[in-house]
């Protein structure tokens, strides 16, 4: 049976997201694409900073000493950003500074806030969290056949050699950089404008990491924008790699 | 397991930068995708008279032209739906899409048809813009078989997000005027 290529898209999480099968039949893959779009919606309802309803805007509008009651995800994401934070010694912080040890997870697994200043965004490590939990769930509803999630350049593939392009910020346009086949990528731009800062880099101004999940590489993009160098120790701790572009 | 990936030569790398598209999928896929339980759909135009248009266009803040065409979804011999086909630019790219709304007006699902990442130059030529802008509905796509995805940073929807606020005036106007029903 010839196998074909089916890719959709739609506006998720701030940006296009695209979901992409190889497959023998397009019902296969239409059905598993419904189950992904399913998954990535409730990923972006609990961690989304614009929706008032989630669990990360309720702590954000919450007083000091509140108790906030989280979901699965937001548990998960939660517990992966204080690893990070520790590994990099500061570095990885969600809290952009408003109070890094103002917030914990105790052991009634609800979100505690200590200060009334602290502010959550999870930007884009919530944003990797989607497109592996996406992926996640279409390779499974595929059981295994291969497939890829691509959120605005955050991707992650398996089972085939996926072409990456990287974007021109300036000029438009992309042009051909590698082959990923299994695993998950990431790129930041910290050029002038951006919402994220380069600040131990003067010459490149983009940063790609490629780890085994999309969490990972699009939070290491930040560490390493803010480290000014691709060997930071904590790569290697996630089997990752990174690279600086102009 | 580590994540496996193959850099190109260089050469590649240092190479100009060129436009980047992909069809996702034609209009009659995108009516059927939005309204699975649709059983007919009829393609209908409509002209926004003046000065309901001008009022759209001030309160939304937003180019608004006088030709839309609307794809009426049925079940049963009754209306359940429309969707509409459009297109917006961004900074470098233009995003085809279809938004589709039911009877009350809400949006239920958009589909991406297709997505154009173009050079800084072409985006700034008119003749470029003009191609798209105004055109009630792109021309019938075709799916391509290229996999390539492309990685970056500035790719934002909220010119998207501003091209479903538009249709779900005008569908709203058009039922109000009681020419859809």
């Amino acid at each position: 049976m010839t196998e074909r290529l089916l890719r959709r898209a739609r506006p998720a999480l701030g940006t296009l997201v695209e979901l992409g099968a190889r497959v023998p039949a397009a019902e296969e893959a239409f059905a598993a694409f419904a189950k992904a779009w399913g998954a990535l919606d409730s990923v972006e309802r609990a961690l989304s900073a614009f929706d008032p309803r989630s669990d990360i805007s309720r702590f954000n509008s919450a007083g000091q000493g509140a108790s906030i009651s989280i979901g699965f995800e937001t548990l998960f994401v939660l517990r992966e950003a204080l690893e990070l934070f520790r590994q990099s010694e500061g570095l990885f912080d969600i809290t952009q500074g408003t109070g890094p040890a103002d917030w914990s997870i105790g052991d009634d697994a609800r979100l505690h806030k200590h200060s009334a200043p602290v502010r959550i965004d999870l930007g884009g490590i919530g944003k990797g969290h989607a497109v592996d939990r996406a992926f996640e769930t279409l390779h499974a509803a595929l059981n295994g056949a291969p497939c890829w999630v691509n959120a605005g350049g955050d991707l992650r593939v398996a089972g085939l050699d996926l072409p990456v392009h990287l974007r021109d910020e300036d000029g438009g346009g992309a042009r051909p950089w590698m082959m990923l086949s299994d695993g998950a990528l990431a790129t930041s731009w910290f050029g002038p404008g951006a919402r994220s800062r380069l600040t131990g880099i003067s010459q490149a101004r983009h940063v790609s990491v490629a780890a085994p999940r999309c969490l990972h590489s699009d939070a290491l993009t930040k560490v390493v924008a803010i480290y000014g160098r691709i060997d930071a120790p904590i790569l290697t701790r996630h089997g990752a790699t990174a690279w600086l572009h102009g | 397991m580590n994540p496996r990936w193959i850099l190109l030569p260089a050469a590649a790398i240092v190479a100009p930068s060129a436009a980047f598209a992909v069809d996702y999928m034609n209009g009659d896929q995108a009516q059927a995708a939005l309204f699975p339980e649709a059983d007919h759909f009829e393609t209908k135009s409509f002209s926004l008279e003046e000065p309901e248009r001008a009022e759209i266009q001030k309160k939304l803040n937003l180019q608004i032209r006088p030709k839309w065409v609307v794809r009426v979804a049925m079940h049963g011999g009754k209306v359940i739906g429309a969707a509409v086909v459009d297109d917006v630019i961004g900074k470098f790219d233009r995003i085809t899409f279809a938004a589709g709304l039911g009877m009350d007006g809400v949006v239920k699902q958009v589909e991406i048809l297709s997505y154009r990442e173009a050079h800084g130059q072409e985006v700034r030529q008119e003749s470029w813009r003009k191609e798209f802008a105004g055109k009630p509905e792109t021309a019938s796509l075709k799916v391509g078989d290229d996999i390539s995805n492309i990685s970056g940073a500035t790719l934002s929807t909220t010119h998207v997000a501003d091209g479903v606020r538009r249709i779900i005036a005008v569908v709203s106007s058009l039922k109000r005027s009681g020419a859809l029903k």
